[in-house]
């Protein structure tokens, strides 16, 4: 068999793999019928380091809802299917969770992915509440889609701001993965920095599947920034934080919310320690639309645990959709409007302001600006 | 407010080469297992990058546990070993009779039950090693190099070297050589073929498990890290040479420069296509690969 042979071999074994799909659901028992919520997230692959966090919020919220009677008389069942952090996986998963009778649609991780469902929800008008940060998610043109975060416009923005007042940056580099959620925070740094007064200096992408980085820090360092803006997603959060300590970079560095929670800076190990990242919730001062939701984690995983922007977005979700739903009385059709009423709602990450023609939900008011300190995130600051 | 950067880089040349010749060694140790496999039984193992990660996940484990380095890098590599033996005895022995492609596919399969396995054990979260020689990098013509770095060259290097010293300067070595050229005759004067396989496939294990250690302290260790590692390692045998150590060698070299070269001058994004295409291009150029890689065998049936 020649070479060439075995390339297709492994080209088509590659695809094959890639259309494997890994379907997991949970659902919680109710006695009348329930409103089921598909959820959509990559429990495997690249984004897997965060799914784990927002199921939990989902299923916490959940539990909640339903322990406290359900919304109205119906309790919420949650089916979440594993798009294995592939976009493409995410159009033939959205379809099946519509089929099978979804009120509504939360995820996927990536903002592409998420712009790849969106015709489809449209077309069925089932609403996604989507938690990336992609400023494109909303818009396109499509109201069925919300953001149940902060958008890369704010987060770009607080970076930017706070490192100009902590640390008098005027000139800094970004490092960012060239998918959607990269791609979209560099623009949007591109596009914020002047109107804060910084410059943008070196604008280096990494591939996702980066294992080393030192190629974009030394050229990223030859334009001799004052700061650095990592925008990369959690799985190369190591590489690039490592590179830059075993580079012995002393520059201050902020990551977006792909490295400022728990299970990220665990993963990075002691190079992330002193980094600073954006964040929505500060662990040791939760908002008060958190409490019970912190409550109810430091009852399964222990009173130590930290609570992150991760459980929170994922608890909101369900929140939201479970108020939408009471305020459409059930009804679908008017499930659209109900959420676009939800106009000053207190969540765990802050507090969403939709409106017909806003779907972005939280703004810089909703910012925690967090520091990595004996490799725990702990608050530094709230809003900029 | 003067903030200092704490590193000037005068050439950044130099660091491409530097970051290329890195990558590039862990690509040319998982290149050798491939070399190594497809010599003794024209099998191309797609579970080689799960020896990576499996190793490296070991190498964690006892690196957390308080072992020294040295265990920690054995301890990754005689895992991966073991592995590799286990696939061996338990999988491709068995299916013997089945064509070559057919085993190839096995070896896809059995690449996911590994990362199946990996996530229900260690989950998710990337993990990672600490660099084994602690202290800051020196500066080399204008470059900046880490200690790890010169762990990785060295590793891949002395690697090499052994392999060639054991397949020229041994009597197993040069039975393994013999299968490589032709099984059957091998098999004709009194060669244990299926031992030498055997070995092979724990050989493989072990450089797969070392590049998995050696790697950890600049990339994570995950559970689904070793198919990147796979098709890179592949791509550096295939274009060495197949079959050829010196070749894998070469192989990885080149894959690595040609990668930190994009992702060097702003084209990071079409790091992984390029090296595919540098691959299509050699390979129709020269279709035994650069250092002229093992011919194509025309008896294949006896593993």
């Amino acid at each position: 068999m020649s070479v060439r042979k075995w390339t297709v071999v492994g080209i088509v074994s590659s695809v094959m793999l890639a259309l494997v799909g890994c379907g997991s659901s949970s659902a919680t028992a109710g006695s009348s019928t329930p409103y089921k919520l598909g959820v959509l997230d990559g429990l495997t692959g690249g984004a897997s380091v965060l799914a784990a966090s927002i199921t939990d919020g989902m299923t916490l919220a959940v539990n909640a809802v339903n322990g406290a009677g359900g919304v109205n008389g119906h309790p919420l069942s949650l089916d979440i299917v594993d798009d294995q952090s592939q976009p493409s996986n995410d159009v033939t998963l959205v379809r099946k969770l519509i089929d099978s009778g979804a009120n509504g649609i939360i995820g996927p991780n990536y903002g592409s992915g998420t712009i790849a469902v969106s015709p489809i929800v449209k077309k069925a008008k089932v609403p996604e509440l989507a938690y990336n940060q992609t400023i494109g998610i909303t818009q396109q043109g499509n109201p069925y889609i919300f953001r149940v975060q902060t958008n890369d416009t704010v987060n770009t923005k607080a970076a930017l701001l706070f490192m100009k007042q902590k640390f008098g940056a005027t000139k800094v580099a970004v490092l960012y993965t060239d998918d959607a959620y990269g791609t979209s925070g560099s623009k949007a740094l591109q596009s914020e920095a002047g109107s804060v007064g910084v410059q943008i200096v070196a604008d280096e992408s990494m591939s996702v599947t980066a294992t080393d980085a030192t190629p974009q820090w030394v050229h990223a360092l030859a334009a001799h920034p004052q700061a650095v803006l990592l925008w990369v997603e959690p799985a190369v959060d190591g590489p690039a934080l490592r590179a830059a300590a075993q580079l012995d970079v002393k520059l201050p560095m902020i990551g977006g919310s792909g490295f400022a929670n728990p299970s990220a800076i665990a993963a990075v190990g002691p190079a992330a320690e002193g980094v600073y990242g954006i964040g929505l919730v500060d662990p040791s001062n939760p908002p008060v639309g958190a409490k019970q939701l912190v409550a109810l984690l430091r009852q399964e995983h222990g009173s130590s645990f930290q609570v992150s922007f991760l459980e929170a977005t994922g608890w909101d979700a369900v929140q939201l959709f479970a108020e939408g739903l009471r305020r459409a009385n059930g009804d679908r059709n008017k499930l659209l409007g109900a959420l676009e009423s939800i106009a000053n709602y207190n969540g765990a990450a802050g507090t969403y302001k939709y409106t017909s023609t806003n779907h972005d939900g939280l703004g810089l008011d909703a910012i925690e600006i967090l520091h990595v300190q004996n490799g725990k995130l702990v608050g530094f600051k709230h809003g900029v | 407010m003067a903030l200092s950067t704490g590193f000037e880089a005068h050439s950044a040349l130099t660091q491409l080469i530097i970051s290329g010749l890195t990558l590039g060694s862990i690509y040319a140790l998982v290149g050798l297992g491939f070399a190594l496999i497809y010599n003794a039984t024209d099998v191309i193992n797609f579970a080689q990058g799960e020896f990576v990660m499996m190793g490296g996940m070991i190498g964690v484990i006892l690196a957390r546990a308080g072992a020294p380095l040295p265990v920690v890098i054995l301890g990754g590599a005689v895992a991966s070993a073991l592995i590799g033996a286990v696939v061996y005895q338990g999988l491709v022995l068995r299916a013997r009779r089945a064509t070559v492609a057919t085993v190839v596919i096995l070896t896809l399969g059995l690449s996911v039950v590994l990362q199946g396995i990996a996530l229900q054990i260690w989950g998710s979260t990337p993990l990672y090693l600490a660099p084994f020689t602690a202290g800051n990098p020196f500066h080399v013509l204008g470059g900046t190099v880490t200690y790890q770095a010169i762990w990785i060259l060295g590793a891949a290097i002395a690697s090499v070297v052994l392999l060639q010293v054991m397949y020229r300067r041994t009597q197993f070595g040069r039975a393994m050589v013999a299968c490589a050229v032709d099984r059957e005759g091998a098999c004709l004067v009194g060669i244990d073929t299926r031992r030498m396989a055997l070995v092979s496939f724990a050989l493989s294990g072990a450089f797969g498990g070392l590049a998995g250690v050696l790697i950890g302290p600049i990339a994570s260790v995950s559970y689904n890290e070793g198919i990147g590692f796979a098709l890179k390692g592949f791509a550096a045998a295939a274009l060495g040479g197949m079959g050829s150590p010196a070749g894998a060698l070469v192989g990885g070299l080149a894959i690595g420069l040609t990668e930190a070269s994009l992702s060097s001058y702003g084209w990071a994004t079409w790091s992984d296509t390029g090296v595919f295409v540098v691959l299509i291009v050699v390979l129709v150029a020269l279709p035994t690969g650069l250092l002229r890689g093992r011919a194509e065998r025309r008896h294949t049936a006896a593993l």
